[in-house]
């Protein structure tokens, strides 16, 4: 398994704020290979973000990565120092965001910031980097880059912005993209036109995508392997094909019950009762075991532990033995 | 059924400004001779992309704002044109409920005040009477006792959302405008608001405008869809006709984009192109010409009206 580009190992995040310590990422493993993606679902406050942004090492001041290991082609990013790490981000490694006005700078033309990322890490002359720059624009599919190029951010619609900054991500040509929740602000004929030239660019480069999102639709559609979390735990993973044919969570279950499905029948929506638990009050056993509807006696103060129940295919719940 | 509210030939301009200090010159075209009914007693569904004019048209029926020309009826009376007074009471027969209730409910109002203020600007009950009824309402809704002296800031958005709803229905309105208020949701707190909305229309016997962009959820709670673009109806159909063969270019287009949770099912789906014009200046012709895939040389040219035909509304001179 030469192909595997990033392991996560039992990552732990912590929040510390002024109420105690919030654990926003409890022990999470994960890997990606080259040119695939992978899905990160789950609900607000499931840990999505904070992974990704602890891959990154982009989290606020408040937080800290207290365990655990990041190998990004064997080497532990966690261990490297800052000036390192600078040489991995963005350009092996880079992230695109929900909003992308707040990505972007609203005072720079987009020329100029993705210009920037390309004169400070290329050795090319600015010439050569705007031509770069017309180059990317165009791969990601804004008509008349000659003439965008000198556009504010504030100029261009949500989805031209979102272009915008997949090329920015794109300009450094990284091996690793992080998309978290790319397509959320945009309408859905947008979606699909967005989703869609990530998956041409991701062919044409071989990237490996870790996508985040909380539409299971989009996983379906566009995800090798899915991870769901729950509360800053992986409660689930499998191929997309695995988990969508049998989900084995109950957590899972439930979420893929309460979405309504175009052209079933309109019976009441099986809902999930109540809501995510409080990160800084967790619950000593299951973490699952309040909201779930096949909980036994036995679940309450058991702590499941992600296992292979089928190949490749992993749960944390005591239903599985 | 009967037409509970009629809007009529619906046209609204926004000035637009052109700069700070210059006195506005062209307008944004926000609604362009609407035209719609909702039926005493259904659900109909209102759907389409940002700026595409479904809140302004949810905001002129609620009498929010005034349009720049149509005529907007509830139970036959002609809202647009009537004193504030008279306002005053078909303003409790149609509420609102908001996408967002961080906004919509007061931060320094409890639970309970906010619930019972409608029974008491409209002189119903008396402070004590109108907090048992809104204990009442607000029980229903799924917000415990305990809760009730707490404020907007102490719940989930879930919970709020359930609080907006329970004054939206204090004064047992005919009518609830819903505008994406499962937009800010959870999937699954989504579910539950869902059927929470059922639930109460069923009791209530309640008729509801649901504005959504999601159309896995517009399909699941309407009985007919409304689908606009740039300010126009495309299309008006029953749910289910809609869903399984829409007739509107645009509609087919929209429906095709919504991600497939079946990853074995491999859909057709159209990529649309380009972007949604400015609403400043429309295209001519039918709005959608500039993106349809379908487009002939009379779709540049020639407005679409919107016709009648086997119990649906379509404006596409060309229908699938």
């Amino acid at each position: 398994m030469n192909d595997i580009l990033l392991e996560v190992n039992n990552l732990h995040t912590s929040f510390f704020t002024d109420a105690g310590e919030v654990k926003a990422v409890r022990g999470i493993n994960l890997s990606l290979e080259k040119g695939k993606t992978l899905g990160l679902v789950g609900e607000s406050g499931s840990g999505k973000t904070v992974t990704a942004l602890s891959i990154m090492q982009l989290l606020p001041n408040l937080a800290k990565i207290t365990d655990g290991s990041i190998l990004y082609k064997g080497k532990d990013l966690l261990k490297l120092s800052q000036e390192n790490l600078r040489k991995i981000r963005g350009k092996e490694i880079s992230m695109i965001f929900q909003e992308p006005m707040t990505a972007l700078n609203p005072v720079f033309t987009i020329g100029e910031q993705i210009r920037e990322a390309i004169e400070l890490n290329r050795n090319v002359s600015r010439k050569e980097a705007t031509t770069q720059v017309m180059k990317l624009l165009e791969s990601v599919g804004i008509p008349e880059p000659s003439k965008r190029i000198n556009d504010y951010p504030h100029q261009l619609s949500g989805g031209m912005r979102q272009r915008v900054v997949i090329a920015m991500a794109l300009s450094l040509s990284p091996e690793i993209l992080i998309a978290d929740e790319p397509t959320t602000a945009l309408d859905v004929t947008v979606q699909a036109q967005i989703l869609e030239l990530l998956g041409s660019l991701q062919k044409e480069n071989n990237i490996a995508i870790i996508l985040i999102t909380h539409d299971l639709g989009v996983v379906a559609e566009r995800v090798d392997f899915v991870a769901v979390m729950y509360a800053g735990i992986i409660v689930e993973y499998a191929s997309t094909q695995s988990l969508f044919a049998e989900p084995l969570h109950p957590y899972t279950q439930a979420l893929l019950n309460s979405i309504p499905k175009i052209e079933g029948e309109d019976k009441k929506l099986n809902t999930l009762k109540g809501s995510v638990p409080q990160l800084a009050a967790l619950p000593s056993g299951c973490i699952f075991y309040e909201r779930c509807s096949k909980k036994s006696n036995n679940c309450k103060d058991a702590v499941p532990q992600l296992i292979e129940v089928k190949e490749g295919h992993l749960v944390s719940c005591c239903l599985y033995k | 059924m009967s037409e509970l509210l009629k809007a009529q030939n619906i046209t609204k301009d926004f000035p637009a400004k052109a700069g700070l200090f210059e006195s506005s010159l062209s307008s944004i075209h926000a609604l362009n001779d609407v035209s719609v009914a909702i039926l005493k007693g259904e659900t109909l569904g209102l759907v389409g992309e940002s700026g595409c004019g479904k809140s302004t048209l949810a905001k002129i029926i609620a009498r929010l704002i005034a349009p720049t020309s149509g005529k907007v009826f509830f139970e036959k009376n002609d809202i647009t044109s009537m004193k504030a007074k008279d306002l005053k009471q078909i303003r409790r027969n149609i509420q609102f409920v908001f996408q967002d209730p961080h906004a919509s409910l007061n931060p320094h109002m409890t639970v309970l005040a906010t619930v019972s203020e409608p029974f008491i600007i409209y002189g119903l009950f008396n402070a004590k009477e109108a907090a048992a009824s809104a204990q009442k309402l607000l029980e229903l809704v799924g917000i415990s006792k305990e809760a009730l002296s707490r404020y907007p800031h102490e719940f989930s958005t879930g919970q709020r959302q359930r609080i907006a709803i329970a004054r939206a229905l204090a004064l047992t309105p005919k009518l609830v405008i819903a505008d994406e208020p499962i937009a800010s949701l959870d999937v699954s707190i989504q579910s539950q608001i869902i059927n929470l909305f059922a639930e109460l229309k069923e009791k209530f016997k309640l008729t509801y405008l649901f504005i959504s962009h999601d159309l896995r959820v517009i399909e699941y709670v309407s009985d007919r869809v409304v689908v606009m673009y740039l300010g126009k109806i495309m299309e008006i159909a029953e749910s289910r006709d809609l869903y399984k063969h829409p007739v509107h270019p645009y509609t087919e287009a929209l429906l095709s984009a919504i991600p497939e949770i079946n990853p074995q099912a491999k859909k057709k789906r159209i990529i649309l192109k380009g972007e949604i014009p400015g609403t400043t200046s429309l295209p001519s012709g039918c709005v959608f010409h500039t993106r349809c895939i379908y487009a002939k040389k009379r779709c540049i040219d020639e407005i679409p009206a919107l016709v009648k035909k086997d119990g649906r509304s379509f404006a596409c001179h060309y229908p699938l």
